[in-house]
């Protein structure tokens, strides 16, 4: 199994965690093994595997994805037969739809923003929520409805511009090859390690002073360099 | 009955002539995949929940396999279903009043 069939069956298995929340446990830990079983088979059925892992990952992700309608139709059935309702599927619901809600607003709100941003009426500052101004205007005569409409365009797109290179780059660290990935994290601890014993040297010659010997400085500190440092540098092991 | 439940149990009671009368999920969809709406039928929740709600009106009996065979294979514990003579009724009724659904396994014999 690679990693991006790894992945595709940890989210059919997030998924399943989600949608059976508040279902009693013995309903829960059926569908969750059901469904492991599946993922299981498919990504480890011989036929399926002469396609290759890519291919059979994409096919795990299409049935998961395209399922997803029929998921929630048999969370709110079982809910009901199992005598819980539906309040955690609500609550899910509820914040799925109010994000969903934001990120729309985000995309399209500043084409139904009455005004722009930044243009003042000098005329109408500190309006009442009205015919001209729904949320009626600030100190400076500015739109208040299209203030934030502006505002949450560019934070939520900001943000989305730097969040998803980062989540790109963290998934594929989960794709890397388990050594590369081991090599990155010692280089990047023997960086910080020789930063620390910088700092420290930088300390110590501004408190001992140059010419100071290293045994009059306090135990663990000095002017030398640390044998854990020496350590790092000749292992690769911090 | 919807065609899917159609599909499922003519795909289960093929299953049974070829000496396997007990099935878990991914083999009725690898059974059924060649069908026409297949596509739509094999997908997790469509798949599961049709399983389900044809077990609640006794077309299809299930039970989960011992876990020694799952942990000597290595593998995770399959839930097996069964057509039950209910089931078989149900499918010999819809065949009369629909005659030319379920189409899957004629469709794989043609092609085969």
């Amino acid at each position: 199994m690679n990693r991006i069939t790894i992945l595709a069956s940890s989210l059919t298995k997030w998924w399943v965690s989600i949608y059976t929340r508040g279902l009693p446990q013995e309903v829960k830990n059926a569908r969750l093994e059901e469904l492991r079983s599946d993922v299981w088979e498919s990504t480890n059925d011989p036929n399926l595997l002469l396609e290759g892992s890519t291919k059979t990952a994409w096919r795990l992700l299409s049935r998961l994805v395209f399922g997803v309608p029929q998921d929630i139709a048999w969370r709110i059935e079982a809910g009901r037969s199992s005598g819980v309702g539906n309040g955690e599927l609500a609550k899910v619901g509820a914040g799925a739809g109010l994000v969903a809600l934001l990120l729309l607003a985000a995309i399209i709100g500043p084409i139904f923003a009455p005004y722009e941003p930044l243009t003042a009426d000098n005329m109408a500052r500190l309006a009442a929520p009205g015919g001209h101004h729904l949320l009626g205007t600030n100190h400076e005569g500015r739109d208040v409805l299209s203030r934030p409409l502006f505002a949450l365009h560019l934070n939520i797109i900001g943000s989305l511009l730097f969040a998803l290179p980062a989540i790109a780059l963290g998934r594929l660290l989960i794709v890397m090859p388990r050594q590369t990935v081991a090599q990155v994290a010692r280089h990047d601890a023997c960086a910080a390690l020789e930063f620390e014993v910088a700092a420290r040297e930088i300390l110590d010659r501004v408190l001992c002073g140059v010419d100071k010997p290293a045994a009059r400085h306090p135990p663990g500190g000095g002017c030398s360099e640390s044998g854990s440092l020496r350590h790092c540098r000749q292992t690769g092991v911090p | 009955m919807l065609s899917i439940e159609a599909s499922l149990l003519q795909a289960g009671l093929q299953l049974r002539l070829q000496g396997t009368p007990e099935f878990h999920g991914f083999m009725i969809a690898k059974e059924i995949k060649h069908q026409k709406e297949a596509k739509r039928y094999v997908t997790q929740g469509t798949l599961y929940r049709a399983l389900n709600r044809m077990e609640n009106a006794g077309l299809l009996t299930s039970r989960w396999e011992d876990p020694e065979i799952s942990e000597r294979e290595g593998r995770p514990r399959r839930r097996l279903y069964q057509v039950t003579a209910s089931g078989e009724q149900a499918l010999a009724k819809a065949k009369q009043t629909t005659p030319d659904r379920p189409q899957g396994l004629e469709t794989r014999k043609a092609e085969n």
